[in-house]
């Protein structure tokens, strides 16, 4: 039975400041020595990028002593550009963020942007040479101004199938080529759930065969699939296309923020949800690592889920700036208000604080309705609750509704309108709390 | 100003006997001629850089250059790359740029991760310029 071997990556505090300097340090016969390497990459990543190329070289391993590289919640992207999450960035115009020589490599929820600083070099990720090879929830970005060629995905000799789900690959400068490039030796690349964008080509396959299926591509060349011709190799399943070369073709989705690299879907974008293939058995979430719907399975890295209101428990103490309030979920973390808010706390001590905070997602949505429904077992003709906005714009706390006749231990309702949100978004979340003051 | 992290460690291959390495595959022979070495510079970061609980000895020795910028210094991070074909380049090495391994055995055998050149104040010889003229380009 293998034991773990595990590394931290963080800006301070753990044992590599960059991807790079832990994969060399503990280059080893993973089978012989019977390990399993996990490399935690976690932290606030606001100071500075991970500016190092990360070659994944000279490991032995098997099925059982594989490599597992992945982010925490605080470092993960979120599905989007984020500069205070782990990114692995590189302007060297010859080097790439990532070459992976070694097999059985799984690596879930990394960014790799790259800038080209000169014309002609390297792509974001270089000859993957080994087979079992998996890149899960990772955001790729290159932002090229140069003529020659910017791949984002690069195989030259034997590459072998690795396996992209949940990506974003995105090519956001003014000049771009394809968004992977493979020799007709590389063989049986994959491409399941990804959004794939603004590429000259997205999809050239001229390879030696692989498999797409529930992608988004919209590029900037002819063809959305398939090589300059527009011939598709391989075996293609339900990809969505904005041109006519997708098997769900002629379609137009305008993502939640496409300008700033946010492709989650909308709920306008309906031509991407509930149109997939149910693929359970190469993955069960979506980027964001939110269980995907079987039997309304969406295409591209995002899976859509309509706007709801998130309780993250009551607090004890009243949070007094937008940084005390979590700004992170997960499926797991989170409990629907709509569905469950029962989760009460009784205070004990004076000067204490009932607080109940939420967030919503209102994506594009100019104005809202909020609600919500509780009690407290301290009367609020005693101790009046309130409900309210934060606003951003001046990172104020606003009254939204006041509770001030409903007794101990009896439900009663806050709700408000708030009629124009621009304000008070932060990206699309707004944050609401509501908090009654104790005795 | 930089910092180079630089590996003061052996690789577990280096203890492969040459007849192992004779009965290698091609693929396997070349990453075994590729692989990391003592001396090799890893990663540069900027002056003051805090470095990580294993960026140290046994495995890394650090080496401040102050009044050398990182993006100066930056390229030290390259590999050896053959891109005689540039459809299919070979990695030849890890690393293009090492330092001296005299170096690195004084760190060991003091016992001291953090090497810092001093900066030259106007003498005829700098002290930086001197190490930086020691430090090793592989060519093969």
């Amino acid at each position: 039975m293998a034991t773990q071997l595990k590394k931290t990556v963080k800006p301070s505090g753990g044992d590599y400041t960059s991807l790079e300097a832990c994969m060399n340090a503990n280059e080893q016969n993973l089978v012989t020595a019977d390990k399993y390497f996990d490399v935690e990459i976690d932290g606030d990543w606001s100071g500075g990028n991970d500016t190092s190329e990360c070659t994944i070289h000279n490991y032995t391993t098997s099925s059982s002593a594989y490599i597992n590289i992945y982010t925490t919640a605080t470092a993960f992207h979120g599905g989007k550009p984020d500069t205070t999450k782990y990114c692995n960035y590189q302007t060297d115009s010859d080097v790439s963020n990532l070459r992976v020589h070694s097999q059985y490599v799984t690596i879930t929820g990394l960014f790799f942007k790259k800038v080209p600083a000169w014309d002609y070099g390297g792509a974001n990720l270089t000859n993957v040479s080994e087979p079992n090879v998996v890149f899960a929830s990772c955001y790729w970005q290159m932002h090229n101004s140069y003529a020659s060629n910017r791949n984002c995905l690069y195989a030259s000799v034997a590459s072998i199938e690795p396996l992209f789900k949940n990506c974003v690959i995105w090519s956001s400068g003014s000049v771009s080529s394809g968004a992977m490039f493979t020799f007709p030796d590389s063989i049986g690349w994959e491409f399941i759930n990804c959004t794939v964008i603004g590429w000259e080509g997205n999809f050239p396959t001229d390879l030696g065969g692989g498999t797409f299926t529930n992608n988004i591509s919209h590029g900037r060349g002819t063809y959305d699939y398939g090589d300059w011709a527009g011939e598709k190799r391989g075996t293609f399943t339900t990809n969505l296309s904005f041109d006519s070369s997708g098997e769900i073709s002629n379609k137009t989705l305008t993502f939640v923020d496409s300008a700033n690299g946010d492709f989650h879907l909308l709920s306008t974008d309906t031509d991407a949800i509930d149109v997939g293939t149910d693929i359970t058995s190469i993955t069960t979430v979506d980027i964001d690592g939110q269980t995907r719907e079987v039997g309304d399975w969406d295409v591209g890295a995002d899976e859509y889920f309509a706007p709801t209101n998130f309780s993250r428990g009551d607090y004890a103490s009243l949070p007094t700036t937008n940084a005390d309030l979590e700004t992170i979920y997960s499926a797991g973390e989170i409990t629907q208000v709509s569905l469950d808010d029962s989760d009460r706390v009784s205070q004990t001590g004076a000067g204490q604080y009932i607080i109940h905070q939420y967030k919503a997602d209102v994506e594009a949505n100019t104005s809202c309705s909020l609600k919500w429904n509780g009690q407290s077992s301290l009367s609020t003709v005693t101790s009046a609750v309130k409900l309210q906005i934060y606003k951003v714009s001046t990172t104020t706390w606003e009254d939204v509704d006041t509770e001030s006749g409903t007794g101990a231990n009896t439900d009663f309702d806050l709700t408000g309108t708030i009629a124009d949100l621009t304000n008070y978004k932060d990206g699309t979340i707004i944050t609401c709390r509501v908090y009654q003051l104790g005795t | 100003m930089a910092e180079l992290l630089v590996r003061a460690s052996g690789h577990w291959l280096d203890s492969k006997t040459q007849a192992q390495v004779d009965a290698m595959s091609a693929g396997d022979r070349q990453s075994y001629n590729a692989r990391s070495q003592v001396g090799d510079i890893i990663v540069v970061k900027p002056d003051g850089w805090v470095w990580g609980l294993e960026e140290c000895l046994p495995t890394f020795i650090v080496v401040k250059l102050p009044g050398v910028s990182e993006e100066e210094s930056k390229y030290y991070e390259q590999g050896l790359i053959d891109n005689t074909n540039p459809e299919h380049p070979v990695l030849l090495k890890r690393r293009k740029y090492q330092v001296p391994s005299d170096i690195i055995q004084t760190q060991i055998d003091l016992a001291e991760t953090v090497i810092e050149i001093p900066a030259g104040k106007g003498e005829e010889t700098d002290p930086i310029e001197t190490f930086m003229s020691t430090i090793i380009e592989k060519t093969s």
